[in-house]
């Protein structure tokens, strides 16, 4: 009786033990989901009535930066996109820039194809290279992040000529996508030599503040690789600007032997009565010559305290990146797992893995969407998480071709359609082109799959073939929330007065 | 006896087994491990005999780890740094940068000394094995320094130069010049031979080889065999231009500027093909085959028969990796460097590349043999000679103080051929058994000659002067000389081949107490100090031991002190 007792009481400690463990996995998750202050871009990752390739979406940024030279200009894409190529050359004191601004039609909803459009832009503006544009892309998004909403920042560090075409509320670049039409001023900083032809059209230092890298250094992989290509972009800059110093410094150093020459000869030619105009002219050009040396110190000093600073950057992404290495080789897992040998031994774990699947769902502008996670319920770790997270509230369902689930969002290029995710990855194995309604019951019978749909100005259930396809509609307008039932070759549905009824196969008109 | 055999088979079958499996295990290229630093390799990695691996790199610091890739220590340099570094069979670690300021340090990575060359560097320096540090500008200077830091000579050769030189120790050193022209220098400055091609055209070039006193190398599509006198032996014309040129153990192997392997002969006869891959860098041959860059981010095994073997691949772009002991280590364009398990190298070839940390000598350091019927007709030579051969010890002192004023007057002159071997000879090399020179017996009755030549050899001389100054000291019983021998190894700093501490040890060694000892234990002192900071206290012990040895002497209070105080200061 007394081992019964124990037992009974041993099951209700493991089994406390175990709710208290998965609670404070999911609360974890939970705290991971954006709300701390790391940069992490939300993209729209669903459906899209038109997808446009890499080449297009590179277009936008070059067809904007075809016209940018060293004036001020205003160039736009379609009442899209605009740039605001903002200099002002009577100003030294503080930064030029290009504005990008995005307007309400803009359609651009991943991070990944914003910084393509600000690549294409620096592409044609400014003869970056791509690799060069690709990773200066990242740091003005992240840039921009950083400073959203920052104008005392930019009215600090800019030129009139930028900071008022700047408002509070646009300027930088929002997390979440849904906030970028309309809403977005990115600020790319110039230097002097922005048009010019030379390297160093973009200020790289600004763009690689303290606060810049250090949301860089919170991503994944510390962002060494964007850290490591800016050094390198940076020493090319610096190696340009010594050879220009250099140049300048001999010109000037053989036009000071010119007037040393010119003025002993004018001295000899004089008659001794007093000093000539003629010299005096050679010798305020010698003191405009030594005025000259002077200026190219002073920028010999400025590369020099750049070229400091690199080496400090270098250093840190060398730490950094041994940080990684010694995350990743065995033998450092092997060092780790003698330090930790003393501790208290940990509960084994069962072989298999048994995931569950679970919608989280989050709030945004277009009312409670949803991601797919994978959780392993022994360890309380989530497994996977799937790239779509604009699935819609009336959930998922398990196929025999993967889960089917109703996701996306309206505006923009984005739709709300049909969706096959991959089970066991949870990747978008495809996306419908029809829009279906955005609360729609979708149901899979027969090789067909059934989701309400708009068509002639009215709900109606549409049979979609495993394309994602629509092959018919139902003639009946239907209540567009209902749920669809399938009883052998009827289809039970609310129709638009929101009366239960049956749809038979004659009620389905081919679309065509 | 059946279970004697049977016992015998069995443990032949494993040894068997073990090797096979070992050799299998090689040919993996297995990653040991991995390193980052600040920036891309300037060139490729340098190992020292001990294994320790430098590093050159983009963030203008030498980094020093160990055969586990784990930290030692890093040095700053003052400018972006150029090519790849050389190390010194005594351990001391040259690198030059763009600017060509030659920087030397010691193992422990302190600052030995810094040499202004003046102008950008070609290719790397490159050591020979008697501690001369040879260097090429692009505007076609070359300089050869003392491992002292000192100039011994340099000379123009008129000519741009692309590449570094080659040193094939002792005999010669191989200056390579952009139009496809070869100078073979003495150790010493003076012209060997020079070898013109009729077309001299501009071209990229993999580096040469010398193999039996033949020099092989790749120019634009031509392979070529230059003889030890300079003459052409052989000349290749290839279907497409050479991008590196490496011995191998049947032959030569040429990597085209496409990308296919060949292997040929000697005589230049092709013997295999092997595009599977687009290859490039320079060969690296080993015991089991040839290793190559392959791709962007692999690197291939291939057989002695040019078969494909083994190859593996990193996230990246590797540098040209080098061979030493089992490892093959390289760089990436990511700033990370590989260490990869891999046959040993083949120590018979020489090369410039691939394991050979000095990036220049044989890996048998021939030695340089004076030969003095080229000097008949020198009248310096001459008088120096004949004065030194002199019984007037007048005359003796006369020679040295010409020496010395030379060597002050002219820098250059602490170059010049003869003069280390007369010094060696008025010090008393002749006493050193198998070193006899016929009927000349310079100095061996004139201490103040003996000691005075040993202060110039301490002035001007290289590695080998070590050698000859301990074995003198080994059978010296002046006092006088003894110290100005001890002196003079100070002033070399190096402890080659740890013989000169052990040497100066030696010589302390029960000799306290005894009239003249402390003049020799305070040089002995002085040299301890001198020597430990050149080496960076690496293979110390026989400096700790004369140290040990002096404080518990029978010496004065202020050697013993200054013992003390040398003790406390050894790390």
């Amino acid at each position: 009786m007394k081992k019964v007792f124990f037992n009974i009481v041993l099951f209700l400690f493991i089994s406390v033990c175990f709710q208290a463990s998965a609670e404070t996995v999911f609360e974890e998750e939970l705290r991971t989901a954006g709300e701390d202050d790391t940069i992490v871009f939300r993209n729209y990752s669903g459906p899209h009535k038109k997808i446009d390739t890499v080449d297009q979406i590179l277009g936008i940024g070059r067809s904007l930066g075809a016209g940018v030279g060293q004036e001020a200009g205003d160039f736009n894409y379609f009442a899209k996109y605009r740039i605001i190529h903002a200099v002002d050359n009577t100003v030294t004191d503080a930064l030029d820039a290009d504005i990008l601004i995005l307007s309400q039609e803009a359609a651009v909803d991943h991070i990944v194809n914003l910084r393509r459009i600000i690549s294409g832009y620096l592409e044609s503006a400014y003869d970056y290279d791509r690799a060069q544009a690709d990773m200066l892309s990242i740091f003005i998004t992240v840039y921009n992040a950083v400073h959203r909403n920052d104008i005392g920042y930019f009215t600090e560090k800019y030129k009139a000529v930028v900071y008022r075409n700047l408002s509070k509320e646009k300027a930088g670049l929002a997390l979440s996508y849904d906030l970028w039409p309309g809403n977005t001023m990115i600020v790319i900083p110039l230097t002097p030599k922005a048009g010019s032809g030379a390297l160093g059209d973009l200020d790289s230092d600004v763009l690689t503040e303290e606060g810049v890298i250090e949301k860089l250094r919170e991503e994944d992989g510390q962002g060494i690789e964007p850290r490591r290509e800016i050094v390198e972009l940076k020493e090319d800059e610096i190696l340009e600007e010594r050879q220009e110093i250099k140049k300048e410094r001999e010109e000037l150093e053989q036009r000071q032997q010119e007037l040393i020459e010119k003025k002993e000869e004018l001295e000899k030619e004089a008659d001794g009565t007093g000093k000539p105009e003629a010299v005096e002219a050679v010798e305020a050009e010698l003191e405009q010559v030594a005025e000259g040396q002077t200026v190219l110190d002073e920028r010999e000093k400025q590369v020099e305290k750049r070229e400091e600073s690199i080496l400090l950057e270098r250093e840190s992404i060398a730490e950094d990146q041994k940080d990684e290495i010694s995350r990743e080789t065995p033998a450092d897992r092997a060092d780790k797992a003698s330090e930790t040998a003393t501790e208290a031994p940990q509960p084994v774990r069962a072989a298999k893995v048994i995931t569950v699947p679970f919608l989280k769902l989050s709030s945004g502008s277009g009312g409670y969407t949803g991601q797919l996670l994978l959780i392993d319920l022994d360890s309380g770790k989530i497994l996977k998480r799937s790239e779509i997270d604009s699935i819609r509230l009336r959930g998922y369902r398990y196929t025999s071709d993967g889960i089917l689930s109703v996701a996306g969002d309206s505006g923009g290029n984005r739709i709300v359609s049909i969706v096959k995710i991959d089970p066991e990855s949870l990747e978008i194995l495809q996306s419908g082109t029809v829009e279906v309604f955005i609360d729609s019951a979708v149901i899979e019978s027969g090789g067909s799959y059934y989701a309400v749909v708009q068509s002639d100005g009215g709900w109606r259930i549409g049979i979609f073939n495993k394309n994602l396809e629509l092959k018919q509609v139902s003639a009946a307008e239907v209540f567009p929330a209902t749920e669809i039932y399938l009883r052998g070759e009827d289809v039970v549905v609310q129709d638009k007065n929101g009366t239960v009824r049956g749809l038979r196969k004659d009620d389905f008109i081919t679309v065509p | 006896m059946k279970f004697k055999r049977l016992l015998l088979t069995i443990l032949l079958f494993f040894i068997i087994f073990y090797a096979a499996a070992e050799s299998e295990q090689d040919q993996q290229l297995g990653l040991l491990w991995k390193y980052a630093v600040g920036g891309k390799l300037t060139g490729s990695p340098a190992v020292s005999k001990g294994g320790r691996v430098y590093l050159y790199a983009e963030d203008r610091y030498i980094h020093s780890i160990d055969s586990h890739g784990r930290f030692l220590w890093k040095f700053r340099l003052s400018g972006r740094p150029a090519s790849s570094l050389a190390v010194s069979s005594d351990g001391s670690i040259y690198g030059c940068t763009e600017s060509g300021l030659l920087y030397a340090l010691n193992p422990a990575g302190e600052e030995l000394w810094r040499f202004d060359a003046g102008g950008e560097p070609a290719g790397d320096p490159a050591v020979s094995a008697s501690g001369t540090v040879y260097l090429c500008l692009v505007s076609g200077e070359v300089y050869a320094v003392s491992h002292t830091g000192r100039l011994r000579w340099k000379i123009e050769t008129g000519e741009k130069i692309k590449q570094s030189p080659a040193v094939d120790s002792g005999t010669a050193i191989y200056i390579f010049t952009d139009h496809g022209g070869i100078f073979s220098l003495t150790p010493w400055g003076t012209e060997n031979w020079r070898y013109l091609p009729e077309d001299s055209v501009s071209y990229e070039l993999g580096l040469a080889v010398i193999h039996r006193n033949v020099l092989y190398r790749g120019r634009a599509n031509y392979l070529e065999a230059v003889g030890s006198d300079g003459a052409l032996l052989w000349l290749l014309e290839l279907a497409e231009d050479c991008g590196a040129v490496m011995m191998y153990k049947n032959g030569l192997c040429v990597i085209s500027i496409s990308g296919t392997a060949y292997g040929y002969n000697t005589d230049g006869e092709l013997l295999w093909v092997n595009d599977e891959r687009r290859y490039r860098g320079y060969p690296v041959s080993s015991e089991q085959g040839i290793y190559l860059q392959s791709g962007a981010e692999g690197l291939s095994l291939l057989s002695f028969d040019g078969e494909l073997r083994a190859e593996t691949f990193i996230d990246g772009i590797l540098s040209q990796p080098v061979l030493k002991n089992r490892m093959l280590i390289a760089g990436s364009e990511e700033w990370i460097i590989y260490a990869f398990s891999a046959a040993p190298p083949d120590c018979s070839i020489w090369s410039q590349r691939g394991g050979d940390a000095s990036h220049g000598g044989r890996t048998n350091e021939n030695r340089f043999v004076f030969n003095e019927s080229l000097y008949h007709r020198e009248i310096d030579y001459l008088y120096l000679k004949t004065m030194l051969e002199s019984s007037s010890a007048d005359d003796m002192e006369k020679a040295l103080a010409e020496i010395g004023r030379s060597i002050d007057m002219k820098p250059e002159n602490r170059g010049l051929s003869y003069i280390l071997p007369l010094l060696y000879r008025a010090i008393g090399e002749d006493r050193i058994p198998g070193r006899q020179r016929g009927n000349i017996a310079m100095g061996s009755d004139f201490p103040a000659i003996r000691a005075g030549a040993a202060d110039l050899i301490g002035r001007i001389g290289d590695f080998y002067s070590v050698e000859i100054l301990t074995r003198v000291l080994e059978g010296e019983a002046d006092t006088v000389v003894c110290e100005a021998i001890i002196n003079a190894l100070g002033e070399l700093g190096t402890n080659y081949r740890n013989i000169s501490l052990e040497s100066v040890y030696n010589k302390n060694k029960g000799h306290s107490g005894r009239a003249g000892d402390y003049r020799v234990a305070a040089a002995a002192v002085r040299a301890v100090g001198l020597i430990t900071d050149y080496s960076g206290n690496i293979d110390s012990e026989y400096g700790y031991r004369t140290l040990i040895e002096i404080y518990s002497g029978n010496y004065s209070k202020n050697i013993r002190e200054s013992a003390k105080a040398a003790l406390r200061g050894m790390r």
